[in-house]
């Protein structure tokens, strides 16, 4: 048996009145640091086969974060789910779950984005049920982590698709 | 601020929920055990404070929208030309 979607209309600045699965809202059972009282986003796609996506929240219309996966970017992204956070969403299998970090694009450099690989968002496929994971024990992780590297950005601002396509083997060897 | 002395071992509650452990004291390091339900988060303050502000500059304006979109765009095209993603997680840990 198949059932409708139950759909939600919201308001957003960036996106102006958008109709939203419910069942695809992410709710936050530990916030975004910073952000405690915000509970309920929907993830977008920025276009199609995008890297990134925008996480808006649904209770305040002006706030939305950029977030990718950083492996798109030929970054060696791995951690160890807690225990602790396995239990607080409910996950039994790495599958279970999707890794997003947040991403901070300075407005007068866009190209040199950072994503924050101290703090990453993790969200159970199933529930939707997020939390912001912080790597405490981890030393090599930081906060301000360059996505394109100086070496891939042409004099031009064009991006040298090779450097990190090299890199992305190099982490999927 | 509410001071407390404890010695080596000794504990204190917060909230009829939280114990907190004294378990070593070396020079000026000491080292706690927390026991707290599992909604009750506890962070390192210098790591948390790292993490607020990081999330706080990665909010997006909705003035810088354009510029920020459109990077997002020329970036975006470099995902058709890579391989997906492994996954990042090991649940054993």
């Amino acid at each position: 048996m198949t059932t409708s979607p139950q759909l939600r209309q919201i308001q957003t600045e960036r996106f102006g009145a958008v109709s939203v699965d419910e069942a695809s809202i992410i709710t936050f059972v530990q916030p975004i640091l910073g952000f405690d009282s915000l509970k309920e986003f929907a993830l977008f796609d920025h276009d199609d086969a995008s890297p990134f996506k925008w996480l808006q929240s649904l209770e305040d219309p002006s706030l939305a974060f950029v977030v990718t996966n950083p492996t798109l970017f030929g970054h060696d992204y791995e951690f160890n789910l807690p225990q602790e956070a396995c239990s607080v969403l409910n996950v039994q299998r790495a599958e279970d779950v999707q890794v997003l970090t947040l991403v901070t694009v300075p407005e007068e450099s866009p190209l040199h984005m950072t994503a924050n690989f101290l703090g990453p968002i993790i969200f159970h496929n199933d529930t939707r049920h997020a939390m912001q994971l912080i790597l405490e024990d981890s030393e090599i992780y930081g906060t301000k982590v360059r996505l394109i590297p100086d070496e891939a950005i042409a004099a031009d601002g064009s991006i040298h698709l090779e450097v990190i396509q090299s890199k992305q083997k190099r982490v999927n060897s | 601020m509410l001071v407390l002395s404890r010695k080596l071992g000794e504990k204190i509650v917060i909230d009829n929920e939280i114990f907190v452990t004294i378990l070593d004291v070396r020079g000026d390091v000491v080292r706690l055990g927390v026991e707290a339900p599992k909604r009750i988060t506890v962070h390192r303050e210098e790591i948390y404070k790292e993490i607020v502000t990081s999330n706080q500059l990665a909010q997006q304006k909705a003035t810088g929208h354009l510029t920020v979109s459109n990077t997002l765009s020329k970036v975006g095209e470099l995902s058709k030309q890579v391989t997906p993603a492994k996954s990042n997680l090991n649940t054993k840990s």
